[in-house]
Formats: C-alpha cells, structure tokens, sequence
C-alpha cells in the first residue's frame, strides 16, 4: 500500500482498499490499512529514505482515494457536524477520516479541510448551523491558535458542541481542552464511541 | 559563537556535540537570527529526525529538515553535515528551490479557490434541492369539485421522491375535507417510475381504507402497462377523462330524479 501511495499508483491503490472496503468496516479501513500505510510514509522520511515531495504525493493520492472509497449515500439522522483545521495546519488526514465515521452514522459532513482563514470557517459555521464542531491540529505551536478559535467560538456560538482531534491531544493530553462542550477525541475509535454515545442518548 | 566567513553564499553553521552553535554564516544569521543552539531552528515534526542524523556516528550525510526562520515561518531545507571529529560538525543549509515554493502557493490559492467553489456548488446543490422539494410538494394539489368529490392532478414524473413529499399534504387535505370520492388525474404524469408507483399505491390504498372512493383518471397509452403490470387497490376505478366522470355523475343523478318522479 505504501508503495503505491508513494509512487501516486492511485489506480492500484484505489483496487486494494476498494477490496478491503467490502470486507471491513470503514473504521478499520482507515485505521488499520491508511492509517499505518501513511505512518509508514513518515517513518521512511524520518529514516531520510523518501523526501517532503515523495511524503507530498503520497498524501494527495491517499487523499483521492479517501474521497472515493467517502460514504455518501445512507440514511440521515438529520444531524449536521462541519470539519476544519486551525489556520495554517496542514495534516488534514485524519480530520477527513472523521467526517467519514460521521457520515457512516448518517451525519450530515461538511468538510472545509485546510488552508481556511477563520473569518471563511466562521461565516460557513452559521451558514451551516452545525450540531456539532470539529478541529484538528498536529502541531504543538498551533495550541494558542486552537484556544483563539474555541474562544471565538464559544462567544460567537455559545453552547455549541466542539470536538477537538489531530496529534495536538495526543501530545497536549485530554486536560488541556476539556470543559463544558469542549470534548477530545484521541482516536477515530474514540470518535466511534462518542457517536454512539450520542445516538443512545448519552452524550450531548 | 563566531562569524565566520563561509566557502559559499549559503546558511552555515558550526556546532558541538551539544549542537551548541560555535560559528554561523552571515546568511545564516540573515535568516534565523542568532541561535545559541540548533534545537532553536529545529521544526518541532522534524526533531526526531534531527536527533538521529545530526549526530557523530553519521559522519558524513545529507538531511532533509524543515527549519524556523527568524520571523518563525517553517521552511524545508537540504541540511549537508559532515563531522570533523566526535566535537565539531559543518553544517550546510540549502533552503529548497524558491521556485518550489511559488509553485506550491500557486497550488494553494487554486486549492483555497476550488474549495470556495465546491462550498458554492454545495449551497446551491442546497437551494436547488430545496425548490425541488418545494416543486414536489405542489406536484398533486387537492382541489374539492364539489361537496364529495375532490380532484387530484398529478405533475410531472411520479417518482419516489416526489410521492413522499406529496403524501403528507394529501392525507390531512382528505382528512379535513368531507369528499369521499377522489379522482387521481393523470393527464399530466410523465414517466412513471416503479418506486414512486408503489409509493403511491400505498397512499391510495390507505386513503381506501379511510373509506374514499377512488378513481384514477387521464391515463395515456404509455403508463397502462405499468400500472397493470405493478397494480393498484383492487377497489380503485378506472376512468377515461374527468369528462366522463362528470357526466357518468349527471347520467346518475338524473336517473336517479325520473325514478323519485315515478315513485
């Protein structure tokens, strides 16, 4: 699998998930078939085996993939979540495999990815008027961005539900974030869990 | 920590097993400042790597980082280090290609402007669907004939859709009327699809249930060999034109004046 992600071979890579789709469940799709194939991928730059630009285009062919293997069709439950990266992270894999789980559960999605000033997120939050709002960031220099943005949001969207994702909670830990509405989630089963939990009433 | 003038017009620095910076090139303090030591322009997703390569036991190797500039952004460097024994290493930084970099905007923006597009598609995805739905429901008005007889002129293709968002206004319009004989008017109907037929049929059948009396009428050649081959309530009649509905009404009503005359 990494082999063909690193050598853009989107076709073949495209037939080996599409044949592990039919036989797994999406979350085991992404967590144990991308998600160690694109670990591996940073563990041969960390080894210096592979440049940025061999990292890059494997990251655009998994990101074709995941959009085609996305489940688009399945009934609502007429609730609505939006995705988004803090300004200027870029890791947006993981994020687009949780606007997946969401969609699984019959979720309505909106996934704005990377690169969107907050003014744009912010006027596409009210817009959409989601149920629930989920930012991811890797790194930890974009913590005081991540708290900028849940300030905004809390005094803007007061009571909305906020889920916070991506590497920054599996390095800043869970206390960082937590409070009232504010919920992390360390792992796409995690994001499982919690949807579950809010479809039994549990949660939210 | 000393400036030194280097071989080539490029960042160097000079560190210690520590990576204390011992000497530094003029362009490497143009563009990172003056770092007491590497770790300060080390990216943080870059460092394990950095630990592992800058280190006596590669003597002699080249690097890919990503560094932190003096006014903090991050950028990607060919870093070449060479240990001139276990205390002192050379390190040599070629930031990448500028060119990449314009290229890699350039992506950017095109990327930021498709996304702007695809939310537009998506809005007006939204909005178009919202007519649709909006169209469906006006697709089979009830209009009351008279004190009993209520018409109901489909529109259009009977599709699923459109059946399950006519369904609702049709029952509480029944429910408040007091008809009870409907006419299902299908002079207007284009394609007929097997979903939005069944659909349909359970509705009638249920209006059947409440008691109704049911016609279907305005049939083309085109629609009958479904309608038979899917089937409807076996109490639903089938009539030509509202025409003939009508007079069939009149025939009835008049025979029915000369037998009271009679009696």
């Amino acid at each position: 699998m990494t082999g063909y992600l690193l050598e853009g071979e989107e076709q073949e890579a495209l037939q080996l998930v599409q044949k592990w789709v039919g036989e797994r469940s999406l979350l085991e799709v992404h967590e144990e078939i991308i998600t160690p194939a694109m670990y591996h991928v940073g563990e041969l730059w960390q080894t210096n085996r592979i440049s940025v630009a061999d990292e890059h285009l494997a990251t655009a062919t998994c990101d074709y993939i995941m959009t085609l293997i996305s489940p688009r069709k399945g009934t609502s439950n007429g609730k609505k979540a939006i995705f988004f990266n803090v300004e200027e992270e870029e890791h947006h894999l993981g994020l687009k495999m949780a606007a997946d789980i969401f969609r699984e559960e019959g979720w309505e999605s909106r996934f704005l990815g990377t690169g969107v000033p907050d003014d744009h997120v912010l006027q596409q939050i009210e817009k959409f008027c989601p149920d629930v709002i989920c930012i991811s960031a890797a790194l930890s220099y974009r913590v005081p961005e991540m708290h900028n943005i849940i300030d905004v949001l809390k005094k803007r969207m007061p009571g909305s539900v906020i889920l916070i994702g991506g590497r920054i909670v599996k390095n800043h830990g869970m206390n960082e974030w937590n409070e009232a509405h504010v919920h992390t989630m360390s792992s796409l089963t995690a994001v499982k869990e919690w949807l579950q939990n809010v479809k039994e009433g549990r949660r939210q | 920590m000393k400036r030194v003038e280097a071989i080539f017009p490029l960042p160097y620095f000079e560190i210690d097993a520590a990576w204390n910076i011992v000497a530094y090139s003029q362009e490497a303090e143009e563009l990172f400042g003056l770092p007491d030591n590497l770790t300060k322009i080390v990216d943080e997703g870059t460092y394990d790597k950095a630990r592992e390569w800058v280190d006596f036991h590669h003597r002699k190797t080249v690097i890919e980082m990503n560094v932190i500039k003096e006014n903090s952004d991050v950028i990607l460097a060919d870093v070449y280090i060479t240990w001139t024994d276990e205390e002192k290493a050379e390190l040599l930084l070629i930031p990448k290609d500028s060119q990449v970099d314009k290229v890699a905007a350039s992506l950017k923006t095109l990327q930021s402007e498709l996304l702007k597009t695809k939310t537009e598609l998506i809005e007006e995805k939204e909005r178009a669907e919202q007519v649709i739905e909006q169209n469906n429901k006006l697709s089979a008005p009830f209009i009351s004939l008279n004190k009993e007889t209520a018409l109901v002129p489909l529109f259009g293709d009977v599709s699923y859709e459109k059946m399950m968002s006519v369904e609702q206004n049709l029952l509480s319009a029944v429910r408040e009327s007091e008809a009870d004989e409907l006419l299902f008017d299908f002079t207007a109907v284009g394609d007929i699809e097997k979903e939005g037929f069944n659909y349909l049929a359970s509705v009638i059948k249920a209006l059947s249930h409440m008691g109704l009396d049911l016609f279907v009428i305005g049939l083309r050649p085109g629609h009958v060999p479904n309608i038979f081959k899917w089937s409807l309530p076996e109490d639903v009649r089938f009539m030509q034109s509202l025409e003939q509905v009508i007079s069939n009404k009149r025939t009835r009503r008049d025979n029915e004046r000369i037998r009271q005359k009679e009696t």
